[in-house]
């Protein structure tokens, strides 16, 4: 039936010129294979969120609010409070994206998102509760890709995870069943600082930070989102290409060092 | 982690009695449904997924089809009846993610430049879910698209490792998973040994995730051998099980 | 060499490392590495390393014969599924009959649902496959007997080499069966008996081409469905005949 003697693996022009490139130990904008672009953080943008922030790496651009209301707890853990994250890519962004029920592509992004932040267990919900089993703080995070410039992932966690560091919620009295919401305010109870970063792969190059060229001829992009103390708590792997065994713990040590870079910015948050 | 649920002993017997490095009991069947071009059923403890391939077919709309190979669509659907509280049969968003992350599993081993123009459609129904589902999925799909003489590189075999009560074992249940401190599905194709799925939720150190990776290949290798197994039993004629 | 010739493989099975030549299924991989694509039987033969294939889709191909069945129509053309991955056109221009399709309605001649015997004229990788039924008497609508669907890979067991099994059964069983190439075959016979029995003996070959000793289990069949006890009864049951 089928001679298959004569398929060779289809490699676009554009990834043959950047794989070129690469060999010569250098990306298309002149970055080190384990160099970001600039990081920019700015938080408390929005005044009418609870936090805010919006975070530039490179030309790539990512909103985030907090919202904090009173709400009731999930049935399983009536005495914890409620995190929601969300992660929309908006058409200012990119002339592909188009308004309307998000894609795959953004919901798989969102959903990295929200498990960095989820499963590193980086905020105390216990600290959550106001009324045990009745009343507790939902947070919401909305995060907003608002340009694209390649590694929207990156961009959206840190503006998540800087919004949520520099929030701040009323504190509150509980008088019976009524509960009172006061003038002073409290930061969310934060134990982890969870940092997503992605790393691409071009043919056996191994990238930090790719841009939207590099993403756009890069076989496969993992996602690691790593904890101050090393502890990893989120991966995934996107593309349809392959990853060598060996890849697994590169890209790991990568995204910790980079992580504790990014980690370095936030600190110096107001 | 609960209190009162001891999930692993100490000399690491698991709360079904296997040990840290064992599967479940598996059993997988190909050639199942007749009405399609490929399709296989498999077993992994409590876990039962259906899984029919349609095609290579013309893409329709026609301005979907790429000029150069086949276009791969995956879906992956968990039946109301699958889960302990009645879910939905609109698609949520973790069956879009999931429907995206097994087609990108299963893509790397097709050859679609043999069928340009054309689309290939994987269904996977998950009908009884306890855990490893989207490995399962994937192990099945792959024998599914073997059995329908579609040309690939290597069959794609996956299975989850994690992290309960402190070690790190292979193929967690439902019940690991849920109470467990990390869930690690991990897809291969075994003879080229390269990754094509990896996802993680959970906390893992570097040195859990190394031996987490190690683990897996062998769940990968048994489950491999399995999957060999049925297709040759197929070929010879007989509805075989394994 | 790590099968030997017959054996069964699947995809990612390492068949051989050193020089051979490649053929059908088969991919080389690196600079010495002969790997399995399909699920089936491992072939060597001079030198030559292939994987005839359990199952896969037909790809047309240029001269081949194929049955379809219609399952559109345009003003001058039918659309023709042949059980392949691209769907063939029958172009009115290439019909047996010359018709005008402006003036003539080229239903009259092929309705959706019929089947239709014809070569395929053109395929290539930007068109899809063009049907022509004027190079033979055999082409052109069916209008007698059944159609039956066998794996297309198992076509070849069918026909035999250089035609011998269907030859032979053919000549034992009185009828005219014809096998296209995308696994369709089209039985003609003089009674709904023979249809039948030829029916299921070709199904019989499919189920087990890949066996040794085919040949003279099918010879048995047909000795014992002409002897005596197994004449044709009316309902067209097989009688004692072996067990099909």
């Amino acid at each position: 039936m089928a001679d298959l003697s004569t398929v060779e693996e289809f490699v676009p022009i554009q990834q043959k010129e950047l794989l070129a490139l690469l060999s010569t130990g250098v990306r298309e904008d002149g970055r080190k294979f384990d160099e970001y672009r600039k990081v920019e953080i700015q938080t408390s943008i929005y005044e009418k969120a609870n936090g805010s922030a919006m975070v530039k790496i490179g030309n790539t651009v990512a909103v985030a609010g907090v919202k904090a209301e009173l709400g009731e707890p999930f049935p399983d853990t009536p005495n914890e409070g409620v995190l929601t994250v969300s992660l929309e890519l908006l058409p200012h962004a990119s002339p592909s994206f188009e308004p309307g029920p998000p894609d795959e592509n953004a919901v798989e992004m969102s959903r990295i998102v929200d498990r960095g932040l989820r499963e590193s267990k980086s905020i105390k919900t216990s600290e959550l509760c106001v009324l045990p089993g009745k009343k507790v703080w939902v947070i919401y995070v909305d995060i907003y890709a608002m340009d694209h410039d390649g590694n929207i992932v990156d961009a959206s966690g840190i503006a998540a995870l800087a919004a949520l560091l520099t929030a701040k919620i009323p504190e509150v009295k509980v008088e019976g069943e009524d509960v009172v919401l006061l003038e002073s305010t409290r930061g969310i109870p934060m134990v982890e600082r969870p940092v997503p970063v992605t790393v691409a792969k071009i043919g056996d190059y191994l990238v930090v930070d790719p841009s939207l060229s590099e993403e756009n001829v890069a076989d496969v992009k993992v996602t690691m989102t790593t904890l101050e103390s090393g502890v990893v708590s989120s991966i995934q792997k996107s593309g349809s290409g392959t990853l060598e065994e060996s890849d697994v713990l590169k890209i790991y040590d990568l995204a910790y060092e980079k992580g504790k870079e990014i980690r370095s910015l936030l600190a110096k948050l107001g | 982690m609960s209190e009162s649920l001891v999930l692993i002993t100490q000399d690491g017997v698991r709360l079904d009695g296997r040990r840290i490095d064992e599967l479940r009991p598996v059993k997988m069947q190909v050639g199942v449904l007749k009405n399609c071009s490929g399709s296989a059923y498999i077993e992994q403890g409590k876990t039962k997924i259906l899984v029919a391939v349609q095609g290579p077919r013309e893409a329709h709309p026609k301005h979907i089809a790429l000029p150069g190979r086949a276009i791969l669509r995956t879906r992956y659907h968990m039946a109301p009846f699958s889960t302990d509280e009645r879910k939905s049969p609109a698609p949520s968003r973790r069956e879009v993610e999931l429907s995206k992350v097994i087609r990108e599993a299963l893509e790397p081993a097709l050859f679609l430049e043999e069928y340009p123009k054309t689309v290939i459609d994987v269904f996977i129904e998950v009908l009884q879910a306890d855990a490893g589902t989207r490995s399962a999925g994937i192990t099945a799909a792959s024998i599914a698209l073997a059995e329908a003489g579609i040309p690939m590189r290597d069959l794609v075999t996956a299975v989850a490792v994690g992290k309960v009560g402190g070690k790190v074992v292979l193929d967690l249940n439902e019940a690991e998973d849920e109470h467990g401190e990390a869930d690690m599905p991990i897809a291969m194709m075994p003879s080229l040994n390269k990754i094509t799925l990896l996802q993680l939720n959970g906390r893992l150190t570097r040195q859990e995730l190394e031996e987490g990776v190690n683990l897996v290949k062998k769940g990968i290798k048994e489950l491999y051998s399995l999957q060999k197994q049925v297709l040759r039993a197929r070929f010879s004629g007989a509805q075989v099980e394994v | 060499m790590y099968f030997k010739h017959r054996d069964i493989v699947t995809p990612g099975d390492l068949l051989a490392r050193g020089r051979f030549r490649v053929g059908a299924n088969v991919v080389k991989v690196g600079e010495d590495g002969y790997y399995a694509t399909v699920l089936g039987s491992f072939e060597v033969q001079n030198g030559v390393l292939s994987v005839r294939a359990l199952r896969g889709p037909y790809m047309p191909r240029k001269g081949d014969r194929v049955i379809g069945m219609v399952v559109d129509i345009s003003m001058g053309s039918w659309s023709v599924d042949i059980r392949s991955p691209y769907e063939a056109t029958l172009p009115a221009g290439r019909f047996p009959v010359r018709i005008n399709p402006v003036l003539d309605d080229i239903r009259k001649y092929l309705k959706v649902g019929d089947y239709v015997y014809a070569e395929i004229a053109e395929f290539d990788r930007f068109r899809a496959p063009v049907l022509d039924a004027t190079a033979s008497r055999e082409f052109g609508p069916i209008k007698q007997g059944v159609v039956v669907a066998i794996e297309p890979t198992r076509v070849p067991r069918v026909i035999g080499r250089n035609g011998s099994m269907i030859k032979l059964l053919n000549k034992e069983l009185n009828a005219n069966i014809v096998v296209a190439q995308n696994g369709y075959v089209w039985v003609r016979a003089n009674d709904s008996t023979t249809i039948n029995r030829a029916v299921r003996i070709v199904k019989m070959i499919e189920a087990e081409a890949h066996t040794q000793g085919l040949t003279s289990r099918v010879e048995e069949m047909l000795k014992t469905l002409k002897s005596p006890s197994a004449q044709p009864s009316m309902s067209g049951e097989e009688g004692n005949g072996g067990g099909v």
